[in-house]
């Protein structure tokens, strides 16, 4: 909308708000621009339908087919990525910037849909999702028959912004790239000198490949590559149904590196250490087990395969350790957990899996069966495999802003909904110089969480945190 | 913002007690403290509080719950005192776990509006058929006049929500597949005598049966690409 456009329709809208306060009649005008770019981008939508006159649809990917089978609303497989700006979100500006990015992101506009062999996503011409002041508790389970049926939602509370997205539409790195999209064009809308030096248009140099990255860098004659041995569960009272406990853990990343480096492992590696030897001492209290502590880490392929896939693309390792002696070191746990990680995240090994996890799905007896069996069949699978982990904690690296939004931009959040089996999970990310680990949860205790601060805390690094409230009355 | 010094973390909660090791805060911190936390912590990530929402849905469907039960137990003792040979409170009795589940199904369940209202009329003829086979010892209305009624609503129900979105019709062609299949059934149900009454089964068939041919022929491509996704391998 033209500058001249927006100013004549604030003036018509002054002459009948006299009444209103500023504020009311400020969120007023804003909504009916609003209305009126849907009504615009409607008119574009039936047009471009008259002419093509077919929808979009697409096949799950690999990964994508199990989501949609164990989700549920304890399970909601709905991942949060959040970014806290500098000033109060302003609602109708988030929705206005989400209309217009939406049908750049076919991915994201998508409903799924349920055929009679498998689920499948097929495009959603109804107007973007509303963007709602947080009501839920972060990961809560996205209906896929409300929301205008889109796979995703986008809230936000104060200065942040949360993008919530069932993981069968993609994984952190396409989350990311969205938000980082949604955020240029709130930025834009928000603070329009910023179209003095970007353009009013997503940026350039994003890929929005819809390519199944599994089924193309598939390969034939994979060895079985998962252990189905029963982890360490961790159990414990619980919260009331629904909800969910989240500490956020703020640490320098220059503090880490040196922390990390004195034990001569990577960040990733010492932070998935220190938390299963926090596990080890609060939950095993440093005694032998017949059960292994499996930490699951997700891999992201696309480096390896040079992809750029908008869709899922990765591989699940476990750091494995089983106390066989009483009272391990912290020295020894990192050290069995970094060689463990070194020793699968290699390329042979995560080709090895990836192939493994598409081999199934290429079986053409198996693809035959309806998906009322496959949905009984995957379920039971699942079960059993879930067993075989204790946690996870997904790192989605450092996050970069584009410089003219950096000085608008404090800081990036990821949170994990609770799995089967899995009652503590991590999401890690850094931004500007500081890595947020966050703790999601729903588990009373604390005591894993206490143990693993203050383990990084007493190697020299400074550490922060806030929760979400649920700790408390 | 305040410091926990068992800890030794800073901690962003309005709180008194540190949420991890439970000792109390300690509000004085150092310059030093106060730059490190404003460097981590910024201007921190609030949350709301959520959980009044989420407790005010489940008090309504608990309100409900304890009403029906309390009308069943109430209908029952009217029923054995006024009419203890006819339980016609095992009907009411039926009809309110059919509402409840109904209830239940459409507000929790995620399925689209074609699969629930398949699934609600599949329920609808399972409780139809277990009041005529408990309460009316099989006289067999429930397939003379009840199931082929439920079938022509059923159509109904498709041809309306097939108007009320014409862009996406073709989504309730599946569901319209189905009534075709339980219209086939009532067939099958009259072949081997266990319809005699003829009209309303035969209309059900009928009015079905050219609903469906109708759709095929005009649905053409739309309906073609619709069932190569439903059914794609």
């Amino acid at each position: 909308m033209d500058k001249h456009n927006k100013d004549s329709i604030i003036t018509d809208d002054i002459k009948n708000e006299t009444d209103m306060d500023d504020s009311k009649a400020e969120d007023k005008k804003k909504d009916k621009n609003v209305k009126k770019e849907s009504v615009d981008t409607k008119k574009v939508a039936s047009h471009r339908k008259i002419r093509t006159g077919q929808l979009a649809w697409d096949k799950l990917d690999n990964t994508a087919n199990l989501f949609p089978v164990i989700a549920t609303e304890d399970m909601s497989n709905v991942y949060r990525i959040s970014v806290t700006l500098t000033e109060d979100i302003d609602r109708v500006l988030l929705q206005e910037a989400l209309n217009r990015i939406l049908p750049q992101f076919l991915g994201f506009r998508m409903r799924l849909k349920m055929g009679f062999f498998w689920y499948y996503f097929e495009e959603n011409t109804k107007p973007a999702p509303i963007v709602r002041e947080e009501y839920s508790y972060p990961g809560a389970y996205i209906n896929k028959s409300k929301n205008n049926q889109y796979m995703f939602r986008v809230t936000y509370y104060g200065k942040r912004i949360n993008l919530e997205v069932f993981h069968a539409l993609t994984d952190g790195s396409g989350g990311i790239i969205f938000l980082k999209e949604l955020v240029y064009q709130y930025l834009r809308l928000k603070y329009p000198e910023l179209l003095e030096v970007e353009k009013d248009k997503i940026s350039s140099g994003i890929f929005l490949d819809q390519e199944d990255s599994y089924v193309k860098n598939f390969k034939r004659g994979h060895e079985k590559v998962y252990n189905s041995d029963r982890a360490v569960t961790l159990k414990g009272e619980k919260f009331p149904k629904g909800e969910i406990g989240i500490i956020h853990g703020y640490m320098p990343v220059d503090q880490l590196k040196a922390a990390s480096k004195s034990y001569g492992v990577t960040i990733n590696q010492y932070l998935v250490a220190v938390f299963v030897y926090s596990v080890y001492r609060e939950y095993l209290k440093g005694l032998p087990s017949k059960h292994p502590i499996c930490c699951c880490v997700p891999v992201n392929l696309r480096p390896y395969y040079d992809s750029h896939t908008m869709k899922n693309f990765f591989a699940m390792v476990s750091a494995v350790f089983k106390p066989e002696k009483e009272d391990y070191t912290l020295e020894e746990v990192i050290k069995i957990v970094a060689d463990n990680l070194k020793e699968q995240i290699t390329p042979e090994n995560l080709n090895n899996i990836m192939s493994y996890n598409v081999s199934n799905e290429q079986n053409w007896i198996l693809r035959a069966v309806p998906l009322v069996i496959k949905n009984f069949a995957l379920k039971q699978v699942y079960g059993m495999s879930a067993k075989a982990t204790t946690a996870t904690i997904t790192n989605i690296g450092n996050i970069d802003i584009k410089e003219p939004y950096r000085k608008y931009v404090e800081n990036f959040y990821v949170i994990l909904s609770m799995s089967k089996g899995q009652n503590i999970k991590a999401g890690v990310c850094s931004y500007n110089g500081v890595l947020t680990f966050t703790f999601s949860t729903n588990l009373i205790s604390t005591a894993i969480q206490k143990r693993f601060f203050q383990i990084i805390s007493k190697n020299g690094v400074d550490v922060g945190i806030e929760t979400n409230g649920a700790y408390y009355e | 913002m305040t410091i926990c010094r068992n800890c030794n973390i800073i901690v962003n909660d309005d709180i008194d007690i540190c949420p991890l090791c439970h000792s109390v805060l300690d509000d004085d911190m150092s310059d030093e403290e106060i730059a490190t936390s404003d460097s981590l912590l910024r201007q921190g990530s609030a949350y709301p509080d959520v959980r009044k929402r989420e407790k005010r849905m489940n008090i309504v469907m608990r309100a409900i719950l304890f009403l029906f039960i309390l009308s069943e137990i109430g209908l029952v003792f009217i029923n054995h005192s006024v009419n203890p040979h006819f339980w016609w409170s095992g009907i009411c009795g039926i009809s309110m776990v059919y509402i409840y589940a109904s209830m239940i199904y459409w507000i929790k369940h995620d399925a689209g509006f074609a699969a629930k209202v398949g699934l609600q009329i599949v329920l609808t003829m399972v409780v139809l058929v277990l009041i005529d086979f408990y309460f009316t010892e099989m006289n067999g209305w429930s397939l003379k006049f009840a199931i082929p009624g439920v079938i022509l609503f059923g159509d109904a129900v498709v041809f309306f929500l097939m108007m009320l979105n014409r862009q996406h019709w073709y989504s309730y062609s599946i569901l319209l597949l189905f009534m075709g299949l339980l219209s086939i059934a009532i067939v099958v149900l009259y072949f081997t005598d266990k319809i005699t009454v003829v009209a309303l089964p035969m209309t059900c068939v009928a009015v079905t049966g050219i609903f469906l041919l109708g759709t095929i022929i005009f649905g053409d491509r739309e309906l073609s690409r619709e069932l190569k996704r439903r059914f794609h391998v």
